[in-house]
């Protein structure tokens, strides 16, 4: 074999492990993979009871913008709840969250916590605010708009000699503060005498509804969010209180829908959940990608009630079809 | 030659190398979390929604326990394959290790099947189960179910129990003949036909001569329920002496036309033992109903999924499996 030859049979043997090496490893040529961003959402709860509607509009944009989407929530309802989000927050990080969404259970502690972590993914505060230099956009109710537009519903419905009670475990959260603030204003402007039941012993507010019905005092009721809300229709419910208590609140699932279409919950104030959950995942995305996101998005209040619950607007907000 | 053969040698030297770069980039990192995906055939079904509560619980237990984090995520197939399957196509692109499967339609299974081999990720199917053939064409699959035969007999024995104990408050019209009505659920799904025969059956077996006065598919929902009672009640009145129903939330519907008629009326069976199923057991609204539990459902499918992400083998002697394959979960009745 004379030396061109040796040469072109080498440069062709050459050749053919290269394309070889080319089509089954990533040695020369790497394939570019279609982007997934993880993001994982911490809530303040410890299951997904108040947030189908925030997770359907999630979802819709995990598929919109690929995102895998680790949806976490709380072990327990202890007091150790920041504690709980803060481990969480930790552990996803390590598993590979590039943003996090947060509910913050306590928004000063999470502030704290957050400080002190000083994660280097962007973190995008749901519900409540969190007052952390570092995140990147809330997204958040108008919940002064939604207090008003219950005070009104109130007014509207109820005798001004009925004491109005708003109860809520606790008030850690601005959020809750702007409602009581707003509807305790617009109340008391009314005429009406409001009574804030929060931070007391566990069943303070039960036996507030057990002494309504045995004494037979016409009342008003208002859970100023969601579970605290659920609570108070029960419990009337429970007493046979249900002539002589009116219950209103914040927030909503399934079974609030439910108790207000039979007339068991008189009003709700609501924001739209499904996109506060979409744009919490768009922002998420947008930061990831280093593109410009609002600081604070604030989503309409409004209010809904048993026959206004199927009107077109109101019914796109309570039952969101992706 | 020489120069040619070392060449080649270098060649093959480079080539090795190359494998072996490729199989340290993608080699299999430890186990940090496992991602199991979900996909429900309808999220609006209290027995299944209660069932995902139990599993969320469960899966956190499971958790601490093991000091794993377990990615769950839960999908609605919102009554369309299509829209499941696609679900199904998220998961396996996203790499999810396990996939649990409540099939929106059974005789589809295969396709899911197919996708889920072809990614190498095990399938645990749950409470409608795929037709036989389907679960054989891959080893890696498992369905985790109740039993519909016994559910049936069960309910049926509820009746008979009933009969024997207070004969007048069932046979109401005292002909020795139980007329009934029987609330179906979706068409053509094998639990619910199953139900039907063998709740009847049962009855028959058990002396109690049943007739029936009517009956409808209500597809497993207490509005269509109550909507098809409350017809029933004024074209048949009294002359129906038991409402059979499928499934609790139909037995519930059944009970909201009884109330809205104004009628004294309990006798109605449901199955599934949700907790609203029991809680109207316990408040006289129905006469009973056969617990399927959902806690164990729930265990059995999360033991099973953490069992084929971490490839543990399964502990038969926990999940005894029936041909290598289902796993039946006990029940029983609940009368309050």
């Amino acid at each position: 074999m004379n030396k061109p030859k040796r040469i072109f049979y080498i440069a062709g043997f050459a050749l053919l492990v290269l394309l070889f090496l080319a089509s089954v490893t990533d040695l020369f040529f790497q394939e570019r993979d279609a982007r997934v961003y993880a993001v994982s959402v911490i809530i303040d709860d410890t299951s997904d009871d108040f947030w189908i509607n925030f997770k359907k509009g999630m979802d819709q944009a995990a598929a919109e913008f690929n995102v895998d989407i680790s949806f976490v929530t709380l072990y327990d309802n202890s007091n150790e709840q920041n504690f709980q989000q803060t481990e969480l927050i930790r552990r996803e990080i390590e598993d590979g969250a590039q943003a996090l969404v947060l509910c913050a259970a306590d928004s000063m502690k999470m502030a704290q916590s957050l400080s002190d972590m000083a994660p280097e993914v962007p973190v995008i505060a749901v519900q409540h605010a969190i007052p952390y230099q570092g995140v990147s956009s809330s997204i958040l109710p108008d919940n002064q708009e939604m207090g008003r537009l219950l005070a009104e519903q109130i007014g509207r419905e109820e005798d001004r000699e009925k004491k109005v009670y708003a109860i809520a475990p606790q008030m850690v959260q601005d959020s809750l503060r702007e409602r009581y603030q707003k509807l305790e204003e617009a109340l008391t402007a009314e005429g009406f005498q409001v009574i804030l039941i929060t931070g007391q012993e566990p069943g303070t507010a039960e036996a507030l509804v057990r002494q309504a019905t045995e004494n037979r005092e016409s009342c008003v009721m208002v859970g100023l969010d969601a579970a605290a809300l659920l609570d108070v229709a029960d419990w009337v419910e429970e007493y046979y209180g249900n002539y002589l208590i009116s219950v209103y609140g914040f927030g909503h699932n399934a079974r609030i829908l439910d108790m207000m279409e039979h007339e068991k919950i008189d009003g709700i104030g609501v924001t739209d959940d499904y996109v506060m959950g979409y744009l919490s995942i768009q922002n998420a995305v947008a930061s990831l990608n280093r593109e410009e996101t609002p600081g604070v998005c604030r989503l309409n209040g409004y209010l809904a009630t048993g026959d206004r619950m199927y009107e077109e607007e109101l019914s796109r907000i309570l039952f969101p079809i992706p | 030659m020489k120069k040619i053969m070392a060449a080649a040698a270098l060649l093959a030297v480079i080539a090795a190398a190359a494998f072996l770069l490729a199989g340290r980039n993608g080699g299999e990192k430890e186990k940090t979390s496992i991602k199991v995906g979900i996909s429900i055939y309808r999220e609006d079904d209290t027995f299944i929604s209660s069932m995902m509560s139990s599993l969320e619980a469960y899966a956190k237990e499971l958790e601490q326990e093991k000091d794993i984090k377990i990615s769950l995520d839960i999908s609605n197939g919102d009554e369309n394959q299509n829209t499941q399957n696609e679900q199904v196509e998220r998961y396996i692109s996203l790499g999810y290790d396990v996939l649990c499967i409540n099939m929106v339609d059974r005789a589809e299974a295969a396709t899911v099947i197919d996708k889920a081999e072809a990614a190498g990720i095990p399938v645990i199917f749950f409470n409608r189960e795929p037709v036989e053939d389907d679960m054989y064409r891959w080893d890696k699959l498992y369905y985790i179910g109740s039993d519909a035969k016994e559910q049936a007999v069960l309910q049926g024995q509820i009746i008979l129990d009933a009969l024997e104990r207070h004969p007048e408050e069932i046979d109401i019209n005292q002909d020795g003949i139980l007329q009934y009505a029987m609330l179906e659920g979706e068409i053509r799904h094998q639990d619910s036909m199953v139900r039907t025969e063998w709740s009847v059956q049962s009855l028959r077996d058990g002396g109690a001569m049943p007739e029936k006065v009517t009956g409808g598919i209500a597809d497993w929902e207490r509005a269509q329920a109550s909507a098809l009672t409350e017809q029933w009640l004024t074209d048949y009145g009294d002359q129906i002496e038991v409402i059979i129903c499928n499934n609790d939330d139909m037995a519930l519907g059944a009970a909201d036309a009884v109330a809205r008629a104004g009628l004294d009326f309990h006798n109605i069976v449901g199955i599934d033992g949700t907790p609203a199923g029991r809680q109207a057991v316990d408040e006289g609204k129905i006469l009973g109903t056969v617990v399927s539990n959902l806690e164990l459902h729930a265990q059995a499918i999360m033991d099973f999924a953490w069992a084929m992400a971490v490839g543990e083998e399964i502990d038969t002697e926990k999940w005894p499996l029936i041909d290598g394959k289902y796993i039946r979960i006990p029940q029983e009745i609940y009368i309050g």
